[in-house]
């Protein structure tokens, strides 16, 4: 025989017992209706829940008949009505107002005319004051989990039954969300205030002896009767309308008794996977995990892993706080005479003796004496408590747990960038190089300390110097000036005392550039050396700027073998080629000399190999920084030439106005060029060392990457 | 349809064509050849001149939008237009012979110019310095001391020269015009190999550096 | 006599580099280890995890000009490293200092965005001029690198003295500075300034030990044989001259 479930308390029960052995409760009810289908269980509560019932049935309150008669008059209901609304359980017109009534209406439920028995209307006083610790909780009570069968979709609506005419007048229409719009705190546990209303009222609620939430979690049930309550047709009964009326008390417990007629609904194949995942343990658990056991006999034979046994030891103490925390205060005080050693408890609590004593009025207990009140103590209907859902944990998992989750969130949060591990610029040492180098400089400007100068014939002095004796008077020069601002100085200590023997001579400069500002520098070049050795040199008179060749090397190409095509005027706009000086000037190869100043050595080179062949190698010479010198020089030294000529530096520029005996403006820098080089050079040799030797002292470093290393 | 045709066989074929032209023309002195080349090489001109001007609107848009972010960085566009209207006032308007002209350069650009010298001559006195803590290696010691001979080499040390050490024939001009300039020949000629085979590359359209 | 020497030059190494390219698709030959090479793939791997940029500084190489060798070489560089920094969505940023050239570093980055399906953004501030006389290039290159975006800057391409001052502010910024020219001044300054410096040929071998294509390699392979055979050239000239014959 199977065991029976006591519809009040949830016990297991003997098959024979009539009345529950533990709340005394009946368990078979007095009054059975013939079923009209199978005989099956399934079909048996469905016929029961869906049978129209005789208007005179003396068992049906006044508010079960009121709405059995609408759903008769449900014939001319049409669904039309209900808008987009498509009817719920069209196929099996299930009469489920009386619980979905209650939820989606927006009235209290005090109003709506429910029959509440006597027995019931005394407890309200016991159930107001139980109210308090569930509002306290309400905000928990946000979290109620929907069971599956609640959470249907659109496509399964066809298959819900249509609801009761009352209930799609109460009922507002779904949205998107099945309950969106409706309270579900509020419309099963009323507030403290509605609850007193309720009783002030005089109107009894019509609570369903089956819309319970057990303390599942504080008592003992046989895990062997879980299953074997659906066999029975009252079971199947109390658990069909207890899974109707009321949210499952445990997962375990409500899904264990899920009738057949459920099974039709979605969320089947959920719940069969997940039945089936906590039966068959996967492979890789098998051994690691103790086998599943039917009684505490098997239980007891199993040997636990040590590891188990030590999360036992550890857990057990706190275990028991939690326990003492989440302990009803009914089953608190319980606890608290067992621990009196069994003393009966001096003071009961009144409504408990009252009832003891008390007569079923109505519902299947009727008639019945001292009945246990299942409402306040067992049959309260309040959610699981909140500690269902929480892992007793010990404190280092506690703590790992809380290490975890902050690292999950440290994970999501934007992180600032840290600042970059810059590369120490050594300002002061930088500022140091600039004083001294600046001091060295002004030292040699002013005071001139060595007035000395180059005492050597460079051969590129002399080479020069011949091609500029050679020159006719007032010949026609062609210079190309490709010098930028910040070289401006040193190529006039270059060149000054090769353009002003020219001058001497009265040549005439026709002046080209090949970069953005060298016709504006060439322009300034040619007036500081008039203006630095006394001539009276004007640009009209003195040279034709014809301005910037734009490129490139294929723009000197095409200069070079076409001079009047590709500049046809100067700078300022007149015709370059009609002066009466250059009316016998057509190539470069007219011209006697040609002069390219620059600082770049790689323009430097452009120009040699796109004059060559334009312009005869003696009439070549070039004028340039120091830092061009190593490049030009293979051309020079170079047999053939291919220049005729390499001034490089203030060296030579110097040495020029040494061996023309006209001191200027290089002879000027001299002193301070010579000492400037010198502090550089010692700065060098000496911040070598010391970064060399730190270097050993505080160990090598790697070589700077900067930020990525 | 301007995409695929850039895309396509075609601009491969007009790259390898003109590129031949002038390289042939550079090389063979025809005369259909040469007047192809000249042409070629004006119409080359005429758009690098137009890619500058190109140049110059990005750099305006650039720093337009800059100023307009009012980033940090919105005070350098802001001296940037302002440099750029002076120079185009005083310089396209009036010209380079104008003494306004002559001023914005003797005291704006050339000042400018030299004190970013200095701050190089500064920059390289100090890389040197730290050349061999961060980078210690036999290249840069030899590197390190052909700097400061090279230096020494060129001046008098304190107004005298030292002979055999310095002068036209001394051992550090040696060092320098020989050792340098063989120095700079081989550097000279990998540079110039590795030019003509890059441009091999692009000419034969095996590589294209720039495009898809 | 000049010119037939130069056109058979031409002709003789773009026979072998073909030869050779056909050869490295059948058996590709290793390249020998350049610590810069090494560097920068570390380096750029780290800065696209940390969502810094790389900075290209492609010079001032005119379309016109033989320097826009190396300018080429720098946009090949630009475009590899802009297939890897995507993965970022850190394109690098590329300054020029030449109109022609910022088209080119422009058209380089479109191209490299849409290949990846990707629509660039922001491609004028991605590829800009930066000046058009060195030192204005210089300083306006130095801007980008100052708001500390940037973790690697490669500069190839042709530059003069100026490439002292993005050197300068790259190093005070921590950035790792790979640098080659084909300017010899340029050389002379990277060699103290840079954290990897490349001489002469070596910046044209950049592509290659970034992208492993057989024509890349190829190239060197044929610039290799070309070299020995100038120095083989070299030798056996200077050798007759000194007999006198």
């Amino acid at each position: 025989m199977e065991a029976q479930r006591c519809p009040m308390c949830g016990q297991a029960n003997p098959p024979h017992l009539e009345v529950c052995q533990y709340c005394q409760a009946r368990l078979k009810p007095l009054w059975v209706e013939p079923s009209e289908g199978s005989g099956s269980a399934v079909e048996d509560g469905i016929a029961r829940s869906k049978a129209p019932l005789e208007p005179d049935e003396p068992l049906v309150p006044e508010w079960l008949r009121t709405d059995r008669m609408q759903i008769d008059e449900g014939a001319s209901f049409n669904a039309e009505e209900l808008g987009q609304e498509e009817p719920l359980f069209p196929e099996e017109p299930l009469d489920t107002d009386d619980f979905l009534g209650g939820m989606f209406s927006d009235e209290p439920l005090g109003d709506q005319g429910e029959d509440v028995p006597e027995w019931l209307r005394s407890l309200r006083e016991d159930s107001a004051a139980a109210e308090r610790p569930l509002q306290s909780a309400k905000s928990a009570d946000q979290d109620l989990p929907i069971p599956f069968w609640l959470d249907f979709d659109e496509g399964a609506a066809e298959e819900v039954p249509p609801q009761s005419p009352s209930a799609i007048e109460k009922v507002p229409p779904f949205k998107e969300q099945p309950f969106e719009d409706i309270d579900i705190d509020s419309a099963i546990f009323p507030s403290e205030q509605e609850a007193g209303e309720k009783l002030t009222s005089e109107e009894p609620r019509a609570v369903s002896p089956f819309e319970t939430f057990e303390p599942f979690l504080f008592t003992e049930q046989p895990s062997q009767l879980v299953e074997d309550s659906t066999s029975e047709p009252e079971a199947a009964e109390v658990s069909s309308k207890e899974g109707k009326t009321s949210p499952p008390a445990a997962e375990g417990d409500w899904m264990s008794e899920i009738p057949p007629w459920l099974e039709t609904l979605p969320g089947e194949e959920w719940m069969e996977s997940e039945t089936a995942e906590k039966e068959i343990p996967p492979e890789f658990l098998q051994g690691a995990v103790p086998p599943f056991v039917e009684t505490d006999e098997e239980l007891s034979e199993i040997e636990f892993p040590a590891w188990l046994d030590q999360v036992e030891r550890s857990i057990e103490p706190e275990l028991d706080t939690v326990i003492e925390s989440l302990t009803p205060p009914a089953v608190e005080r319980l606890t608290t005479m067992e621990e009196e050693k069994g003393e009966v408890p001096k003071e009961r609590p009144e409504a408990l003796l009252e009832e003891e004593d008390a007569v079923e009025m109505v519902g299947p207990l009727h008639g019945l004496r001292g009945v246990l009140p299942a409402e306040p103590l067992v049959a309260e209907p309040k959610k699981p408590s909140k500690a269902l859902s929480e892992l007793l944990l010990t404190d280092k998992q506690r703590a790992q747990a809380e290490l975890f989750l902050r690292m999950i969130e440290e994970e999501g949060k934007p992180q600032p960038i840290p600042p970059s591990r810059r590369a120490k610029p050594h300002l002061l040492w930088r500022v140091l190089i600039f004083l001294v180098l600046f001091a060295a400089a002004a030292v040699g400007l002013v005071l001139r300390p060595f007035s000395s100068a180059p005492q050597e014939l460079s051969v590129g002095v002399f080479d020069a110097m011949q091609a500029v004796n050679q020159l006719p008077a007032e010949a026609v020069v062609f210079l190309v000036v490709d010098i930028e601002g910040s070289d401006f100085a040193e190529m006039l200590a270059t060149t000054n005392a090769l353009l002003d023997q020219m001058m001497i001579k009265g040549a005439f400069f026709v002046v080209v550039s090949a970069n953005q500002t060298g016709a504006l520098q060439a322009d300034r070049l040619l007036r500081e050396v008039s203006r630095l050795n006394g001539h009276k040199v004007q640009p009209s008179s003195g040279w034709l700027n014809l301005g910037y060749l734009p490129g490139g090397v294929a723009g000197m190409q095409a200069f070079a073998q076409s001079l009047p095509q590709i500049l046809p005027n100067t700078v300022d706009g007149e015709a370059a080629w009609q002066d009466k000086r250059l009316q016998n000037i057509r190539s470069l190869a007219d011209f006697p000399l040609v002069i390219v100043i620059t600082e770049d050595s790689t323009r430097a080179r452009q120009w040699i190999e796109q004059l060559k062949g334009q312009v005869s190698e003696a009439r070549l010479v070039f004028a340039v920084s120091a830092q061009v010198e190593p490049v030009l020089r293979p051309y020079y030294e170079a047999n053939p030439r291919h220049i005729q000529s390499v001034l490089a530096g203030i060296r030579d520029g110097a040495i020029y106005e040494t061996q023309s005996a006209r001191p200027g403006w290089a002879m000027q820098l001299w002193d301070a060029y010579t000492l400037t080089a010198l502090v550089a050079a010692g700065l060098i040799i000496l911040g070598a060392l010391v970064y060399f030797l730190i270097g050993l002292l505080v160990g090598r470093k790697p070589p700077v990457e900067g930020k990525t290393s | 349809m301007m995409q695929s045709f850039l895309r396509s066989p075609f601009s491969t074929l007009i790259t390898f064509i003109t590129g031949m032209v002038v390289l042939l023309g550079y090389f063979i002195d025809v005369d259909p050849l040469n007047v192809l080349r000249s042409r070629f090489l004006q119409w080359t001109v005429l758009l690098a001149a137009v890619a500058l001007m190109l140049g110059v609107f990005n750099l305006m848009r650039v720093h337009w939008k800059r100023l307009k972010e009012s980033s940090i960085k919105a005070i350098y566009s802001f001296a940037f237009f302002g440099g750029f209207l002076l120079a185009l006032a005083v310089g396209g308007l009036l010209g380079v012979q104008h003494s306004l002209t002559r001023a914005v350069i003797d005291f704006v650009i050339i000042p400018i110019e030299t004190s970013l010298f200095v701050v190089i001559l500064v920059s390289l006195v100090y890389a040197l310095t730290r050349l061999l803590q961060s980078r210690l290696s036999a290249f840069s010691f030899v590197f390190l001391v052909t700097v400061v001979f090279s230096i020494i080499g060129s001046i008098p040390l304190l107004g005298i020269e030292i002979p055999f050490l310095q002068g036209g024939d001394g051992i550090l001009s040696l060092m320098t015009r020989v050792l340098g300039t063989a120095g700079v020949r081989g550097l000279l000629i990998g540079v110039a190999l590795g030019s003509v085979l890059t441009g091999i590359r692009v000419l034969l359209g095996l590589d294209r550096p720039y495009g898809e | 006599m000049s010119n037939g020497i130069g056109l058979l030059i031409f002709i003789a190494l773009s026979i072998l580099m073909i030869f050779f390219t056909v050869a490295q698709r059948k058996k590709p030959f290793t390249l020998r280890e350049l610590a810069a090479f090494q560097r920068l793939r570390r380096a750029i791997g780290l800065a696209v995890e940390d969502g810094k940029g790389i900075h290209v500084t492609l010079g001032r190489g005119t379309v016109l000009s033989e320097n826009l060798a190396s300018a080429l070489i720098g946009l090949g560089v630009l475009k590899r490293l802009t297939t890897v920094a995507l993965i970022g969505d850190h394109p690098p940023i590329a300054t020029s200092g030449e109109g022609s050239l910022m088209l080119l570093a422009q058209d380089c980055l479109r191209g490299t965005h849409r290949r990846l399906g990707l629509e660039p953004q922001n491609l004028p501030q991605k590829a800009l001029l930066a000046g058009t006389t060195p030192y204005a290039y210089a300083v306006g290159s130095q801007m980008e690198l100052r708001d500390g975006r940037v973790a690697v800057d490669l500069l190839i391409g042709h530059f003069g003295n100026e490439a002292a001052l993005i050197c300068d502010v790259a190093h005070q910024q921590g950035n790792l500075i790979i640098a080659g020219s084909d300017d010899l001044t340029a050389q002379s300054v990277f060699a103290a300034a840079a954290t990897h410096p490349l001489y002469g040929e070596e910046v044209y071998a950049a592509v290659a030990y970034m992208d492993g294509d057989a024509l890349q390699r190829a190239s060197l392979q044929t610039q290799d044989v070309a070299r020995w055979v100038i120095i083989l050239f070299l030798i056996i000239a200077s050798v007759v001259k000194l007999v006198g014959l």
